[in-house]
């Protein structure tokens, strides 16, 4: 088991990528990283200054000595390494939250309440700000078509055979009223149900 | 009434989308390439082939597009007005064939829009640094991708680099061993092309010239052939 926290961060973006979910924002190793870059920032910039001919800033410095040069480079490699873990564990977070944004037609209300707790409060005002900003660009195409569908699989045919998850009751439809009772399986009109699936009121049956 | 199947409508049966109508089976390979396709449907297809398979974000096919949303538009807003008037039984069926062929190139549209949002989006800090890349982009995709770079950004250095130490907190830094922290699309990827014409020889990484003959198919670098491809010689599939 290692005890590098920015090999966990890393673990953790895997186990995400492979299981498909987002787990809680691990603000407690994520301070860690900064302070540990702190840290060896810190003793950088004083092995440094100490192997700096004391007083003449202005005449360029000849090489530092081998030990100083090597703890330098060690230490600057391993800040290097530490801002990547950070940049990719936030970056990875953050297009998850995109594509489940997408999945769930752009609705915020809707994906909000089952990921709250799982976000810093950054990434709750990048998900709020990201689904205004791709309204706009939604705007663009809306009247003709709705970039925000799915798209996943081509249509096959018109018709989909769904069965009802949650209750749904009456629903208009283009071909009249249907009635989704729970348990219930209809064949209907994929453009009519299209927001049922995506709510998980209804289920493809295949 | 059956304003749809005729004249240059564009579901008339030259779509690549299977259609109602049994289409001739001597559709094959060969002739594919001779005689080119130029309706609408076919040159999205093509479009969305070429953006699907290219490493690199291709040009934003705006006029073409904004062609096909017009039919679709005009096919919907058809189809309103005859489920008013009370159709027959048989139109019912017709309508619902336009309908599913509606489905169809909606998704095809969707689709080509969605790749490109998947790339211009990951590639966004390169894209809005670099003028030339911005010119294949439309209106939209760049106010879109600007916006999108400054939240993605914003969020990154509140939670990361804001609270680094002050020398740290670049996000577009080039390492010295040349890698960025910008990543830009992977020219070097290997994509498969289908000529269309004798393009001549391709020089390799290692000298060698390599003869692209019509007709043929390689698996090749696509910055090796990406004049060609922006040319229109050769196909990506």
């Amino acid at each position: 088991m290692s005890t590098d926290p920015a090999q966990a961060l890393l673990l953790e973006c895997r186990r995400s990528t492979q299981t498909d979910t987002l787990v809680p924002y691990n603000a407690a190793v994520v301070t860690t990283i900064i302070r540990q870059i702190h840290t060896i920032h810190a003793h950088l910039v004083h092995s440094l200054r100490s192997a700096a001919p004391p007083g003449d800033e202005l005449t360029p410095s000849p090489t530092p000595p081998p030990a100083v040069m090597f703890t330098s480079t060690h230490h600057h490699l391993q800040i290097r390494r530490l801002k990547r873990v950070l940049l990719v564990y936030h970056a990875h977070r953050l297009n998850m939250l995109r594509s489940m944004l997408h999945r769930a037609h752009l609705s915020v209300t809707h994906l909000l309440p089952t990921i709250r707790p799982l976000l810093s409060s950054s990434e709750l005002t990048f998900i709020r700000t990201y689904a205004q900003i791709f309204m706009n660009y939604r705007a663009e195409f809306i009247d003709v078509l709705d970039i925000a569908a799915a798209v996943d699989e081509p249509p096959k045919g018109m018709w989909v055979n769904v069965r009802v998850v949650k209750e749904v009751g009456e629903v208009i439809t283009e071909a009249g009223v249907v009635d989704f009772r729970k348990g219930g399986r209809y064949l209907v009109r994929r453009g009519d149900v299209e927001m049922l699936l995506v709510q998980g009121y209804l289920e493809v049956v295949d | 009434m059956s304003d749809w199947n005729t004249g240059t409508s564009w579901s008339n049966g030259q779509s690549h989308l299977p259609s109602p109508s049994p289409e001739p089976q001597e559709d094959t390979f060969p002739d594919d390439l001779d005689n080119d396709r130029t309706d609408p449907i076919s040159l999205l297809v093509k479009a969305w082939m070429t953006e699907r398979c290219s490493p690199d974000v291709m040009s934003f096919e705006g006029e073409l597009v904004g062609k096909i949303m017009g039919y679709m538009d005009a096919q919907a807003k058809l189809i309103g007005v005859l489920k008013i008037d009370g159709a027959s039984e048989e139109d019912h069926e017709k309508i619902g064939l336009v309908q599913m062929e509606l489905d169809r190139v909606g998704w095809l549209l969707r689709s080509y829009i969605a790749t490109r949002q998947e790339k211009i989006m990951r590639y966004a800090s390169y894209i809005n640094s670099t003028p030339a890349m911005q010119t294949r982009l439309s209106v939209a995709e760049q106010t879109l991708i600007e916006s999108y770079q400054q939240i993605f950004e914003e969020s990154l250095i509140r939670d990361v680099v804001g609270n680094l130490p002050a020398e740290l907190q670049a996000l577009d830094e080039i390492l010295p061993d040349g890698r960025g922290m910008v990543s830009t699309p992977d020219l070097d990827k290997a994509v498969f092309i289908r000529t269309k014409q004798d393009c001549g020889p391709v020089l390799m990484p290692d000298g060698t010239p390599l003869e692209i003959k019509k007709r043929g198919i390689h698996l090749i670098s696509y910055r090796l052939v990406e004049q060609l491809v922006l040319r229109g010689e050769v196909e990506l599939t």
